[in-house]
């Protein structure tokens, strides 16, 4: 074995560590499903490395999240209901026994939880959990890339939370909209916050940003310049009350102190 | 980072459905593979029953969301990538093999590998989309093991982390905690990639014979 390594045909025995981490791509990975198959020591030294990387995994310290339940068990009732999973049904798929998770792919849409009899929870809130379910794949993912990557933690702690406050309130609504030139963006609103995001925005030539305005009956009070990351502009406005309306526009660099052009999208909760 | 978990776990519980009794007594009673009867309900679970699930989930909820919290850091994200783990452990339960390792290992091995998928794609959208932070984009070692270790409610695990050597110990925290592959590990350590994988493997036989983890 040399030291001066780059190619990857190496014997996947070695690998059996790094797969237990789950740190080996596709094409490793099918190599030691293929080895522990039909080789039973290796299959037997991979039982215990897996059992000792799950011992780092569940020693973390973390309280999951009340509504994590009640979701779990409707998007599983929701399933049973309506017949198309069988477990029975995934046994037809030749599945290597150590491999146990490896095809399965999760299909997103199917996990988002329906009312169901299962539910400890009034309605209403479990209509809250989809929403957050479904806003939080926009939201809150760019935040986890903050928090993984820059550190920012503090920032990131009062993005987060704020987020989840505004996630978790009952009065909640879900807005949604073609943005104008290009792009879709959607809300949630609450009594008294209202979290913005857009995707696909048109990257804007130099000197000019998207701004993000609180329009109430006969004013506009800024809710900040966005800075598009990639085409996406997430924003969290404070200062939003009940009947106030979301509406962007763009505007000069570094943002005006009211609207100078027509907005590109208005978001409201009627 | 600690100060993102905690505030947020406590005050979810404080709403919502109301708090279920998770002391220190059931920490010890799920710590214990033997007693649990993981496998059955598993079985049961394969075959359909909902009931089987809800207390497969009881038992498990807590190892599941915390490998997801190790790997990810957020709870937000993590309690979604915990939800669709849940509906493949219910869609996939007949895979489990007893022969091949515990019902608990099982779930949390499935955990791991989507929390880990998750990182992998948004790292990789996040390459695509912004090229531009790819410099402050490195986790340091440093930042991984702080941050993880601190986490780490089980002082056994800690301690036994402690006993790898450097190399062991940054590979493994690196790989699991991390996310990265171990080429990425390689690369992070300037090491040669045969020597990250004999030190990922070795680390983990240290661990095994310290936390006297039986296959």
């Amino acid at each position: 074995m040399s030291e001066n390594d780059g190619v990857r045909a190496d014997d996947p025995r070695d690998l059996l560590g790094a797969y237990a981490l789950d740190a080996v791509d596709d094409v490793e990975r099918r190599a030691v499903e293929r080895l522990v198959a039909d080789d039973d020591e290796a299959a037997d030294e991979l039982r215990s490395l897996q059992a000792v990387a799950a011992r780092l995994g569940e020693s973390v310290r973390a309280e999951p999240p009340a509504a994590l339940r009640a979701s779990v068990l409707a998007a599983i009732a929701a399933e049973a209901s309506d017949g198309s999973r069988a477990p029975r049904h995934a046994a037809a798929t030749d599945q290597p026994p150590a491999a146990s998770s490896t095809e399965a792919r999760p299909t997103p849409d199917e996990q988002a939880p329906h009312p169901a009899p299962v539910s400890h929870r009034p309605r209403g809130a479990q209509r809250w959990w989809s929403l957050a379910a479904a806003v939080v794949v926009g939201a809150a993912v760019p935040s986890a890339i903050a928090v993984q990557q820059h550190q920012r933690a503090e920032h990131a702690t009062t993005q987060q939370q704020a987020l989840a406050d505004v996630l978790r309130d009952p009065s909640a609504v879900l807005a949604h909209g073609e943005v104008q030139g290009g792009g879709t963006a959607t809300a949630v609103l609450t009594d008294d916050d209202a979290l913005f995001s857009a995707t696909g925005l048109p990257s804007l030539s130099d000197g000019k940003v998207y701004q993000l305005w609180v329009v109430s009956k006969d004013a506009a009070a800024s809710a900040g310049v966005l800075s598009a990351d990639g085409g996406s502009v997430r924003q969290l406005a404070g200062d939003f009350a009940s009947g106030d309306a979301l509406a962007m526009t763009v505007e000069p660099a570094g943002g005006s102190e009211q609207p100078t052009t027509t907005p590109l999208v208005v978001l409201s909760a009627s | 980072m600690l100060l993102l978990l905690a505030p947020t776990g406590a005050r979810r519980t404080s709403r919502g459905r109301g708090v279920r009794p998770y002391g220190t007594l059931a920490r010890v009673v799920q710590a214990s593979e033997s007693m649990s009867d993981a496998p059955e309900l598993l079985a049961a679970v394969a075959a359909g029953d909902q009931d089987a699930f809800a207390r497969l989930y009881d038992q498990l909820e807590r190892p599941v969301f915390g490998t997801c919290v190790g790997v990810l850091r957020d709870p937000d994200h993590a309690a979604e990538v915990a939800q669709e783990v849940w509906v493949e452990v219910w869609r996939t339960a007949d895979r489990f093999d007893a022969t091949r390792g515990s019902a608990r290992t099982w779930v949390v091995t499935l955990a791991h590998r989507r929390a880990v998928d998750r990182v992998r794609s948004v790292q990789a959208q996040r390459d695509r989309d912004q090229r531009v932070l790819d410099e402050s984009g490195e986790r340091p070692f440093d930042v991984v093991a702080d941050e993880v270790e601190n986490m780490l409610e089980q002082v056994r695990v800690r301690d036994c982390l402690q006993t790898l050597t450097e190399t062991q110990h940054r590979a493994v925290v690196l790989a699991y905690y991390g996310g990265k592959t171990y080429r990425e590990v390689a690369d992070t350590l300037g090491a040669a990639l045969p020597t990250v994988k004999s030190r990922i493997r070795d680390g983990l036989l240290r661990l095994k014979d310290c936390l006297g983890v039986a296959a």
